[in-house]
């Protein structure tokens, strides 16, 4: 089937006239072409003419473009057959069904004028001189129109010169109803809209083509002057231009560029310019949008070629009137982003912030930087850059809601108390709008930490914990104090005090680095308890106060962890307790109880922390459950001392096969985001991160960014993100983000080989049973996820008393930026009695950011309070924080604790008498021993108590 | 009027691809303006923020005679490929006669859909 000559495309025109009588019109045109040549177009639609809006496609205005008269011809005969047939079309892999052909043929009117210039085309066709662009009078047909002529031989003698574009005003002339125009011309694989004379701009209508001021300016890119055109009709153009692109795209993958006829070149006299020019000049006239096909990669392609560009461009013609018949005229564009603001950025952190517009168009909008970013005032080293994102993003089109697109900054922190200011000039290609955005930034010091881990070496640790059969004490110690050290940031400071009856100094306060965390692990390694020593608590806090009040201390925080087992009981060694030290203390005092409050007595422990801006927290009996428990205290503390929040802190069991999601929320005020798996085997994991765009964070992605870390040890493994996280698009922050576990069987079965390795004969049994369980139940995990943010909750808790029925008051700050947050959370708390028994409180806000419940500790034992709130950011992001806090009573609570007058006893009778020491004297002498087998009392049951509760 | 074969030499009327180069836009236009050449598209060079160019080069069909206006302007130009003898073999490809029998018989459609009723990915 080869290319149509000008006979058979009159022929055509005729003929399909004369077979869908009742739906194709034929009209011939009055002027004969300048070799004498009679030429026809046609109206098709159901039906006679009447006010229906028309589309007008034209081609053959070029003569080597031989291609355009055969798309008019076939897309004439596809609608005309279709709807007769009452079928629909099929464009390579896009079909349009019956309904679409019968909306053009019944809603609109189609017209179509296949061959403009048959003589120039037809000396193409036959003659060697085939690339002629001309008619018979050596006019470019398509340079004579009246739209901004300009007045050279080859444009003719005057607009309108030449019978040919007289025909084609005529048509404009006879048919108002003619609201879209595309001119169809090859090639270079285009779809423009109006204008070709210049640039568009929407904001000054003074610039325009009528008026003679601007006379001489026109057709130079970025200028002074730019051509108007009205807001609504670019969106309606650039949308409509979009329709045809993925209509066309959608036939055989082929992407075609758009924009506007300008981006082409400069033209004048243009069919596709004079379309909408006619209503500018004369207001009376339909207001006709111009449109411009460039088809193909060459003038003439291999005819078996150009069957599949009429197959492209046939579907961009039917989407383009299928569309054109829904009204969509909207064009805003909103600057969010007045000024970017890098506020607070710490030293040496690189910060993204984006120039952020919020669109509303039918079509998708085109921003570029084109000045900047550039540093206005700052220190040497201040820059302000454009990211590896580039600098130009687009917002979609979505004429129902709006868009956004952002352009990214970056600015790294110099030194802390800096301030630099600077500029950036972003353009909308479509509207060729630009908008100056200042920036400014200023520096500050990441806040860093001293934290003594203070950490119980009596006798009783090496008692069993409760969590499992084997595992003592001491055990949950070894795995659950190494997380610290390995999610603590880089450059704090970390040192670890044992004690019994007196401290012992194990590792100095240390800067973290892979190094010193390689050091402190060894030690927590090599940590074991002193068999019958005894527990000076005060003796313990005083020995990690000297070391945090040393001179070359110098953090914003200072703070101690005391992790204990037992009440403070000092044998017959002179030692100082808590009641005569905590005036002394002046660091944050943190302290974990390893067990039940009627066996640690913590009252001294939980006044000296409440006086020193920190809390105490009681594990109560561990169970299997509740394996993780001492490691999430931890953690949680530790988050506190280096100014980060947590999100949301879940634990879970995940068996193979299964997949676990575990959905957590950024919000923009987040900078920083830490993920934490905690598990006994945290490598057995496959464990990534889904972003809210649907980005997936693995260890592949984190090894390749670097603003993602990914970081453990044996008990931990985390992720480490820069907030936003840029892996493509618009960049990662504000949303849901998804943790993922997954069981990757080949590690799981390494980690039952290493653990059968480890088994002695003793607890081989213990390794089954660990075995079996992960298998039948799951292996156990935790996941928190923690932010250093803008927005901040900080929990605190006071009680009346530490007998059974004591008041607790729980309170919980938020604050964004300094500021409470008012009346934008709510705050619960899911509580777990001393019983097990689960219930929720309610919190209240008593004053602006100031949440607040109460409940009655009847029960004797740990209470413990998830605290969770829930609420939205400034911007009205959604957030979420959690922090546990635990509430104890026990019956002799209130009792005065042990001081120098009143020596701790081990039975709370304040009696003066260490009956501990009494006993375990009296049962290693003769009498003792005969009078214990008299009374059939086992001298070894009586040791294990004496060391279980006397330490 | 239009041009006419160059009986000189065999191709003297023939059609080159030129690429045509301008420093800017303005010169691009004047130059565009002043010569009604078959001018086919116009190439600007990527920008980025930290390197600026205006300039742009023009893709045009020109004959010898019109190149030789080029030469004498002093542009810079490349002379890519005849067009003329890729357009000599696509008349092969042109069809002779009327097929539709001076309106007699229509073309028929190639793309009526045989599918269900349903709108298509658009």
């Amino acid at each position: 089937m080869p290319y149509l000559n000008v006979e058979e495309i009159e022929s055509a025109v005729i003929a399909l006239a004369a077979t869908y009588p009742g739906t194709c019109e034929l009209i011939t045109l009055p002027n004969l072409t300048v070799d004498g040549r009679t030429t026809n177009a046609m109206r098709i639609a159901l039906g006679a003419e009447d006010d229906r809006p028309a589309v007008f496609f034209v081609g053959g205005q070029h003569p080597a473009e031989w291609g355009s008269g055969d798309i008019c011809i076939s897309f004439a005969t596809d609608l005309l057959e279709a709807y007769a047939a009452n079928t629909g079309l099929t464009y390579g892999s896009q079909t349009y069904p019956a309904s679409v052909v019968r909306r053009v043929m019944e809603e609109c009117q189609t017209f179509i004028y296949p061959c403009v210039n048959p003589d120039g085309k037809n000396l193409s066709q036959s003659n060697p001189d085939v690339f002629q662009r001309h008619n018979s009078n050596g006019v470019d047909l398509n340079r004579n129109y009246d739209a901004h002529w300009l007045d050279i031989p080859a444009h003719g003698t005057a607009p309108f010169s030449e019978p040919e574009t007289q025909n084609v005003r005529f048509i404009f002339d006879s048919y108002p109803q003619i609201r879209w125009c595309i001119d169809i011309h090859c090639y270079t694989q285009l779809l423009y809209h109006n204008w070709g004379i210049d640039q568009n701009q929407i904001t000054t209508p003074a610039q325009n083509f009528l008026n003679p001021v601007f006379d001489g300016m026109r057709g130079i890119e970025d200028d002074g002057y730019s051509e108007y055109i009205r807001p609504e009709d670019l969106g309606t153009q650039c949308g409509l231009v979009e329709r045809m692109q993925s209509s066309l795209n959608a036939v055989r993958g082929i992407t075609y560029s758009t924009g506007q006829s300008f981006d082409l070149y400069v033209t004048r006299g243009t069919l596709t310019d004079y379309a909408y020019a006619r209503h500018w000049a004369d207001p009376s006239k339909t207001k006709t949008q111009g449109f411009l096909i460039e088809w193909g990669t060459e003038f003439q392609p291999p005819f078996a070629e150009m069957e599949n560009i009429i197959l492209d461009i046939s579907s961009a013609l039917l989407g383009f009137t299928d569309h054109a018949l829904d009204e969509c005229g909207i064009l805003d564009i909103e600057l969010e982003t007045m000024s970017l603001e890098f506020a607070s950025v710490p030293e040496g952190q690189t910060t993204y912030r984006a120039v952020t517009f919020r669109t509303t168009a039918c079509c998708s909008l085109d921003f570029e930087i084109v000045d900047g970013p550039s540093v206005t005032s700052g220190p040497a080293g201040t820059e302000f850059l454009t990211t590896l994102l580039g600098t130009s993003d687009t917002a979609p089109a979505a004429p129902d809601s709006f868009s956004h697109a952002h352009l990214w900054i970056s600015y790294t922190g110099t030194a802390a108390g800096d301030t630099a200011e600077g500029t950036v000039t972003v353009r909308c290609h479509q509207t060729n709008q630009e908008w100056d955005v200042d920036i400014t930034a200023d520096v500050i010091e990441r806040p860093s930490a001293a934290v003594m881990m203070v950490l119980d070496q009596s006798g009783s640790m090496r008692l069993d914990s409760g969590i499992g059969p084997g595992i003592s004490r001491e055990d949950v110690l070894k795995f659950s104090a190494p997380p610290v050290v390995e999610v603590i940031e880089d450059g704090n400071l970390l040192g670890i005090l044992q004690f019994d009856h007196d401290p012992h100094p194990i590792m100095g306060l240390t800067e973290m680095d892979v190094t010193s965390r390689g050091v402190a692990n060894d030690h927590f390694e090599d940590y074991a308890h002193n068999p019958g020593a005894r527990t000076s608590i005060g003796e313990a806090v005083v020995a990690a106060q000297d070391l945090l009040s040393d001179d070359s201390v110098t953090q914003d925080v200072k703070a101690m962890i005391v992790l204990t087992d037992g009440r403070e009981e000092h044998g017959s060694f002179d030692r100082r307790f808590i009641s005569e030290v905590g005036g002394s203390i002046n660091s944050n005092v943190f302290a974990i109880g390893l067990g039940t409050p009627d066996n640690l007595q913590p009252a001294a422990l939980e006044a000296l922390c409440a006086g020193n801006m920190g809390y105490m927290m009681m594990t109560g009996p561990l169970d299997a459950d509740a394996s993780f428990r001492l490691t999430k205290y931890y953690q949680q503390i530790l988050a506190g001392v280096t100014n980060n929040d947590i999100i949301v802190d879940p634990d879970g069991r995940i068996k193979p096969g299964q997949r676990h999601e575990i959905p957590f929320r950024i919000s923009e005020t987040d900078i920083t985001g830490d993920v934490l798996l905690l598990s006994p085997a945290p490598g057995v994991f496959k464990f990534s991160l889904i972003t809210p765009s649907g980005e997936i964070i693995d260890p592949g992605v984190a090894a390749a960014s670097p603003a993602i870390d990914l970081g453990g040890g044996e008990q931990v493994r985390f992720y480490r993100m820069q907030l936003p996280v840029v892996l493509g698009g618009a960049g990662d922050h504000e949303g849901v983000w998804r943790a993922v576990l997954e069981i990757d069987r080949k590690q799981l079965e390494k980690y039952f080989v290493t653990l059968k390795q480890r088994a002695d004969s003793v607890d081989f049994k213990d390794v089954e049973r660990i075995i079996k369980e992960i298998v039948t139940h799951g292996m156990r995990y935790s996941v928190m996820s923690r932010t250093w943010s803008n927005l901040n909750m900080s929990a605190s808790k006071s009680q009346t008393s530490f007998e059974p029925g004591a008041m607790m008051t729980l309170r919980a700050k938020l604050t964004e930026y300094s500021v409470p947050v008012e009346d934008r959370a709510n705050v619960v708390a899911e509580m777990t009695a001393p019983d097990g028994a689960l219930s929720v409180l309610q919190f209240y806000e008593t004053h602006p950011g100031i949440f607040e419940a109460e409940t009655d500790l009847m029960h004797t034992g740990v209470t413990s309070f998830r605290i969770m709130a829930k609420g939205k950011t400034l911007r009205g992001t959604p957030f979420t924080r959690e922090q546990t806090l635990t509430g104890s009573v026990w019956h002799g609570g209130d009792r005065p604790p042990p001081s120098g007058s009143n020596t701790g006893t081990g039975t709370g009778t304040g009696s003066g008498l260490d009956l501990c020491c009494l006993i375990n004297c009296f049962s290693q002498t003769d009498s003792g021993q005969r009078f214990l087998k008299k009374h059939e009392i086992d001298i070894c049951e009586l040791q294990k108590c004496l060391k279980e509760c006397c330490g | 009027m239009a041009k006419k074969a160059d009986s000189k030499s065999k191709d003297s009327g023939d059609f080159f691809k030129v690429m045509v180069h301008f420093k800017d836009h303005r010169s691009a236009r004047e130059f565009i303006e002043t010569y009604g050449f078959f001018l086919v598209h116009m190439h600007r060079l990527e920008k980025s923020s930290s390197e600026k160019s205006e300039a742009v080069t023009l893709e045009y069909f020109l004959t010898k005679a019109e190149i030789n206006t080029v030469n004498k302007l002093g542009l810079e130009h490349e002379v890519q490929e005849n067009m003329s003898k890729i357009g000599r073999l696509r008349q092969k490809e042109v069809g002779k006669g009327d097929r539709f029998k001076g309106g007699k018989i229509a073309p028929k459609s190639k793309n009526l859909s045989t599918r269900d009723d349903k709108r298509g990915d658009q």
